[in-house]
């Protein structure tokens, strides 16, 4: 569908096809034409389930603050049918295994308030802006080091192999911060990152052969890992048990009481996964596409790099500009309209943040990058309200350090290659691999 | 017209506080808390602008 040369309408647009978005990147003309055409609208296609669209920016953010009326309990992301499946037959799995029902929630995503703020508020305290303006200066330290690495690495393979000389952003800087990060806050140790990295990278892309192992399948794959990082987890927890708590994550959640109980050990090890993938995941795509896109952009490098006190707008951008996570998803509770639309109770709605992100209502010229861009009310971090993403300051900081270290190194390369987007993942725009080199 | 701050959902984004300081204080414990018991007529437009980019969707009107 949507060759070249035919043209795009309501009836053949395509925003759920994984394969497009590999090939041509995010549907940036089926999402546009949405919005002005059926910003609500029901999309019907093979493999997946029926759904409304919903691309508006001001609908995205009355859906987010109104939480009573669209629910996460029942489906969170929208995925093929056969993604579902393996989905609910994990579920049952770890049901069978540990008790409680296959519709107990995974992690505390999928809750609606009030459960939400409860099992939310025992660790948002670690992700508050002053409790990481705590680590600003250590985030610091951790970029420069890590750009440095990076820098280095360039600069050797220009000398090795001259033109030929190329370098992936992603394995030799974007991953290191997050990961480091994250896993520091958690209470992680050190010698152990690489293969939590290997385990978010496959509960992510495990629909891309290159994150399974030889003859694994999706299923099999995510089951491996995620098995695999149960068992870390429950080690964690033990270990600390011995050890005695300290001031990171894994000590809060050991430690919470929730109506005077204490989280379960599947609680504890679910939402230390999600919080460790959510952290990964994330930032590493949107620096990613920052660096490629300020490379695109000489002329905002180098604003940027005569006024550096535009770094906090500039990474505002750069989170609008990527727009990594494409969409969550969710469910009517009672029938409702939207914008003339009848909606059913039961019904799914998924909200496509990228398209809410370029809507020419709320951002002149959306698709002109602007590191100025002021106000930017960009829904990078999901709409505002009960799930607004609860590491947007990490990602922030983050950002901001590595960026502010990589000012002087920008204008010394160049992109060698488009980014490479994982296979299968309609859930985020991962990137696998983006070459630099240095500029001749 | 009162401003009213939902401190089960508030975690110190402290939004508020930039678009409106007359109004929002965030606070040692990263809650925010109103310094007026009435807002002013002409501070309403930008408290409605706080309620508007409040991450968390904390804060609502009354009257
Ligand atoms: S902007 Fe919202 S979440 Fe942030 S401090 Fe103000 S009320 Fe709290």
């Amino acid at each position: 569908m949507n060759a070249a040369n035919e043209l795009l309408t309501l009836q053949n647009l395509d925003i759920t096809d994984t394969e497009l978005y590999v090939r041509h990147g995010y549907p940036w003309a089926a999402w546009d034409l949405l919005r002005r055409q059926a910003p609500v609208f029901w999309y019907q296609r093979p493999r997946h389930e029926p759904f409304w669209a919903i691309t508006k920016h001001e609908d995205i953010g009355y859906i987010s603050r109104n939480p009573n009326l669209f629910s996460n309990t029942q489906i969170l992301r929208l995925s093929d049918v056969e993604t579902v499946r393996i989905g609910q037959r994990g579920r049952v799995r770890n049901a069978n295994r540990y008790g409680g029902s296959p519709e107990d929630p995974p992690d505390f995503i999928f809750m609606d308030p009030p459960e939400h703020r409860q099992h939310r508020g025992a660790v948002s305290r670690h992700f508050t802006p002053r409790a990481m303006r705590r680590l600003e200066d250590h985030f610091a330290d951790l970029a420069d080091n890590y750009v440095s690495h990076f820098a280095s690495v360039v600069v050797d393979e220009m000398t090795a192999k001259g033109e030929l000389g190329v370098v992936d952003v992603v394995h030799e800087l974007s991953a290191k911060l997050p990961v480091a990060a994250i896993c520091e806050m958690a209470g992680v140790p050190e010698e152990d990152w690489e293969q939590i990295f290997r385990w978010t990278e496959t509960l992510v892309g495990a629909g891309d052969a290159e994150f399974r192992r030889p003859g694994e399948n999706q299923e099999q794959a995510l089951r491996r890992s995620s098995g695999e990082w149960r068992r870390y987890n429950e080690d964690l927890v033990a270990q600390r048990m011995k050890d005695g708590f300290g001031a990171d994550l894994l000590s809060t959640l050991m430690q919470s009481e929730i109506d005077g109980q204490k989280l379960t050990p599947r609680e504890i090890s679910s939402y230390l996964t999600l919080l460790v993938a959510a952290g990964n995941e994330t930032t590493r795509n949107s620096t990613t596409g920052g660096i490629k896109v300020l490379l695109e952009n000489p002329d905002q490098l180098e604003r940027l790099i005569a006024k550096p006190e535009l770094m906090p707008s500039a990474v505002e951008e750069i989170l609008r500009w990527t727009s990594v996570v494409i969409q969550f998803q969710r469910t009517a509770t009672e029938d409702l309209e939207l914008r003339g639309q009848t909606i059913r109770k039961g019904e799914s709605l998924v909200m496509w943040y990228p398209s809410a992100n370029r809507d020419e209502d709320v951002f002149q010229d959306p698709y002109t990058f602007d590191i100025g861009r002021d106000p930017n009310d960009h829904f990078a971090f999901g709409g505002f309200g009960e799930h607004f993403c609860l590491g947007a300051h990490l990602a922030r900081w983050e950002m901001r350090a590595i960026f502010h270290a990589l000012l002087p190194v920008l204008p010394k390369l160049q992109l060698a290659s488009e980014p490479e987007l994982v296979a299968g993942s309609l859930h985020v725009g991962g990137i696998k691999r983006m070459l630099v080199r240095a500029a001749g | 017209m009162k401003a009213i701050v939902d401190h089960s959902l508030c975690e110190g984004h402290a939004k508020c506080m930039d678009n409106v300081p007359e109004v929002f204080e965030v606070r040692e414990d990263d809650r925010s808390y109103t310094l007026l018991d009435e807002i002013p007529e002409e501070l309403r437009a930008k408290v409605e602008r706080a309620v508007q980019v409040c991450p968390r969707a904390a804060i609502s009107l009354q009257g």
